[in-house]
């Protein structure tokens, strides 16, 4: 089979193939690379056929194209429902809880979760991370949430500490940064609450 | 409808908004993109009792659904963690890829950080349960690693025809 031959064959396979995802409205993506120029590609894809309108164009598209090498035609399918890989995955769940961070009475009702929880894994993510828009978003929404509890301390500080309810979010941080019960004053906090973490990890 | 309407249409379009998200909950993503988000704030200020009942009847619906979606994407990590490890180590074969794994939960996931920015959805989507999820999430991205989109197979040609004859 000659490779004009096969490049009609994948001509008709994707336009079948169109229709097929239109009617199913399932979204796919089919990726490869081409021995051909890429942008040549996808211009001879576009030009040449049908792809340019309807649902088709709108719910496929091409992240990388087919393989057309030494005779060979590989079509790589991958089925992505929108593709979401872990990195969009990780920035939707950063910009939510980034969210979380700017509802200041929902951190003080569930003050063990964001202690404990997130904010040592949003420690960990920023050093994990090499993306710095990632990195960035990671710290911001770090101090965001820090601030809150240590704004909830400070409000609070003049009390006896012997006062302090354990189910607030000053008693959740103290426990968790200050097991031992050391003084825990602004001060103290704010020198030591995020390098506390973050050298933790 | 939702903003111009009369006010019996407009609960029925939310009520049938609802219903769309009771029965398969991939409408979610479809309705949040359509302003719904945005109908229903401003819906929010209507002072007809039966436009307030079918919000009450939305509000509650989508509520309801978002424990499911979370628990469906734990799922979904999980069972993408294993494939890419048992890939890793060669235990088993690559993730098949098709229709099924059109099915996962996780593209599902930005309709959460849709409901997060309404501030009617926010403050009753938020629950101990919910936020658990999302910090047992952060805590899965930690350690692991998964790629949505790792389920790539290299086709060949005759392969392909028969995935399209499929279809």
């Amino acid at each position: 089979m000659t490779v004009a031959k096969q490049w009609q064959d994948c001509r008709g396979l994707l336009w079948n193939f169109g229709s097929s995802i239109s009617r199913t409205t399932t979204q796919y993506a089919l990726t490869g690379s081409f021995g051909l120029d890429t942008n040549k590609l996808l211009q001879r894809i576009t030009a040449g056929s049908n792809f340019t309108s309807g649902a088709f164009s709108a719910e496929l598209f091409m992240s990388g194209v087919c393989a057309i090498g030494n005779k060979q035609l590989n079509v790589n399918l991958i089925c992505v429902g929108g593709v979401q890989g872990q990195d969009e995955f990780q920035s939707t769940l950063l910009q939510i809880v980034e969210v979380l961070s700017q509802q200041p009475g929902i951190m003080l009702a569930y003050p063990d979760i964001f202690i404990e929880q997130v904010l040592p894994s949003l420690a960990v993510l920023y050093k994990k991370n090499t993306d710095g828009d990632m990195r960035f978003l990671c710290l911001k929404v770090f101090f965001d949430l820090l601030v809150v509890f240590l704004d909830d301390i400070s409000s609070a500080n003049s009390l006896d500490s012997s006062e302090l309810p354990e189910t607030t979010g000053m008693g959740a941080l103290r426990r968790y940064i200050f097991p031992s019960g050391l003084r825990y004053d602004l001060i103290t906090l704010n020198q030591c609450t995020p390098f506390c973490i973050l050298n933790s990890v | 409808m939702l903003d111009q309407g009369p006010e019996i249409l407009r609960g029925k379009a939310l009520v049938c908004a609802a219903l769309l998200c009771k029965i398969n909950r991939r409408w979610l993503p479809s309705l949040c993109n359509a302003k719904l988000l945005a109908s229903v704030e401003r819906l929010m200020k209507e002072k007809d009792p039966y436009v307030q009942q079918c919000m009450e009847a939305l509000v509650q619906t989508i509520v309801g659904v978002i424990p499911g979606i979370l628990e469906s994407i734990a799922t979904d990590i999980v069972n993408l963690t294993s494939a890419k490890r048992a890939n890793t180590t060669g235990l088993g074969a690559a993730p098949l890829i098709g229709r099924g794994s059109a099915r996962s939960s996780i593209p599902l996931f930005p309709v959460v950080l849709q409901l997060m920015n309404s501030p009617t959805f926010r403050t009753r989507v938020i629950d101990g349960p919910v936020l658990a999820h999302l910090a047992s999430f952060l805590k899965r991205l930690e350690t692991s690693s998964f790629q949505v989109s790792s389920g790539a197979k290299v086709l060949g040609i005759n392969d392909c025809c028969k995935a399209m004859a499929g279809l």
